[in-house]
C-alpha cells in the first residue's frame, strides 16, 4: 500500500514546521513507510526541495498531535491554541448539525399537520354535517418542500464535512465531533423528549 | 496517498492504530472479525435507540409507575392508578434522554470508525462490513420490531400512533448517525 506521497506545494509561504515538529506524538521518531516491506518510494530524496514545501502525507491511523490541516488548505493548526480553537469550532458545528436534524423533523411535522388540517372540508346540510378530507399529496412546488430541500442540502454538506474532519484521524478532532454530536443531541432533543407538550399530539 | 481503489489484499498495514499490521493470515482474520463486530454494533445501537425511545414515550398508564409502588397488574386496576405528579414523569424522561444522548455518542463513534475501516480500501474489510450490517439488521431489527410493536391489549392504540409518527427515524438522510 502506498503511503508516501510528495506534493510540491506552490504556496511557498507556509512552513509546515518540518524542523519544529515538537508535538506529543510518541511516534515522532518514526519516519514514513515504517514496517512496509516493498515500498518503492522508500528511497525518495528530499533533494528536490528547491525552497518549496512538501505536505506531510496523511497519517492513516489515529494519532494525537497539534499540527493538522482541516478541510481546507488555509485551515491549518500549528499551535495548541489553534488546535483548541479548532476543536471548539468543530464541537459547535457537530452540535448545530444535530439541531438541524431536529429542525427538519419539526418543520416536516408542522407542515404535515397544516396540510391535513387544511384539507378538512365540512358540508352543512339540514340533516347532518359531513366531513370529508381528501388526502393531499405534498406538492413539489410548495414553499415548505423547498425549505426542506434547502435544509437537506445543508445537512448533507455539513455531515460530509464532519466525516472529513473525522478522517483527519486526529484524536482531539474526533473527540470534538463525537462529543459535539452527543451534546447537540442532548440539548436540541430535550424539548421533544422531556417536555410534555400536550398541544402537539396525544401520546 | 494510498491507492484510491478497492483491492483484495489479505494484509493490512497500520489499520486505524499505528503499528496494527498483519503479518499472518490469522492476525488478518482477527481484524476482519473486529470489523464484523463493529458493523454488528452499528445495527445494535440503532435498534437500541429505537427501543429506548419507544419505552420512553410509553404512557404512564402503561408502565403504571406510582409513588406507592403498588404492583397492580390487571389492566382495570392499572387504569385507575394515576401518577401522583408530573415531576416523576419528567424525571423519568430526563433519565431516558441522558441515556439516549450517551448512546448517540457511542453510535456516532462506532459509525465513524467503521467508515474509517472501509476507507482502508481493503475489499475484504468492505465485504465484511456489509455482511455484518446485513446480519445485524436481520437480528437486531427483528428484535426491535418485536419490542416496539408489541401487540398487547392495553398498548395497542398507543403503538399504532407511534407507528404513524414514525418510530424509525430514518426519514432524513443521515450518512452517519
Amino acid at each position: 500500500m502506498h503511503n508516501m506521497s510528495v506534493t510540491i506545494n506552490p504556496h511557498a509561504g507556509h512552513d509546515m514546521g518540518n524542523a519544529t515538529y515538537n508535538t506529543v506524538d510518541p511516534h515522532a521518531g518514526h519516519d514514513m513507510g515504517s514496517g512496509s516491506i516493498g515500498d518503492p518510494h522508500a528511497g525518495h530524496n528530499m533533494g528536490s526541495d528547491l525552497g518549496m514545501n512538501m505536505n506531510h502525507e496523511m497519517k492513516m491511523y489515529f494519532h494525537t498531535g497539534v499540527m493538522e490541516t482541516i478541510l481546507f488548505y488555509q485551515w491549518q493548526t500549528h499551535t495548541v491554541g489553534a488546535m483548541v480553537g479548532s476543536c471548539i469550532g468543530i464541537f459547535i458545528l457537530a452540535a448545530l448539525y444535530e439541531g438541524l436534524k431536529v429542525l427538519r423533523e419539526h418543520l416536516l411535522r408542522k407542515h404535515n399537520v397544516m396540510t391535513r388540517a387544511r384539507s378538512y372540508n365540512s358540508a352543512y346540510t339540514d340533516a347532518m354535517v359531513t366531513e370529508t378530507h381528501a388526502t393531499v399529496q405534498p406538492r413539489m412546488c410548495s414553499k415548505a418542500h423547498f425549505i426542506q430541500t434547502l435544509l437537506h442540502v445543508i445537512q448533507v454538506v455539513v455531515s460530509y464535512f464532519l466525516m472529513l474532519v473525522f478522517m483527519t484521524y486526529n484524536i482531539w478532532l474526533c473527540l470534538a465531533v463525537a462529543l459535539g454530536a452527543g451534546t447537540g443531541y442532548f440539548l436540541f432533543g430535550w424539548r421533544k423528549a422531556v417536555v410534555i407538550d400536550i398541544n402537539e399530539h396525544c401520546h | 496517498m494510498m491507492g484510491m481503489y478497492f483491492e483484495f489484499k489479505d494484509s493490512l498495514h497500520n489499520f486505524l492504530i499505528y503499528g496494527w499490521n498483519t503479518s499472518t493470515l490469522s492476525s488478518f482474520l482477527v481484524i476482519i472479525a473486529v470489523c464484523f463486530a463493529l458493523a454488528l454494533l452499528i445495527e445494535a445501537g440503532r435498534a437500541l435507540h429505537s427501543i429506548l425511545s419507544h419505552r420512553a414515550n410509553l404512557s404512564p398508564l402503561v408502565y403504571a409507575k406510582t409513588s406507592r409502588n403498588v404492583a397492580e397488574t390487571t389492566p382495570l386496576l392499572r387504569s385507575l392508578i394515576i401518577p401522583t405528579n408530573v415531576d416523576q414523569i419528567v424525571k423519568r424522561k430526563i433519565k431516558y434522554h441522558i441515556g439516549m444522548s450517551l448512546l448517540h455518542v457511542a453510535k456516532v463513534v462506532v459509525a465513524y470508525v467503521v467508515m474509517l475501516a472501509v476507507m482502508s480500501y481493503n475489499a475484504w474489510v468492505f465485504v465484511t462490513v456489509v455482511i455484518g450490517s446485513a446480519l445485524g439488521y436481520l437480528i437486531f431489527g427483528a428484535i426491535q420490531h418485536k419490542i416496539t410493536t408489541a401487540d398487547t391489549p392495553d398498548t395497542h392504540v398507543i403503538n399504532n400512533q407511534d407507528d404513524m409518527l414514525g418510530t424509525h427515524s430514518q426519514t432524513s438522510y443521515e450518512p452517519i448517525g
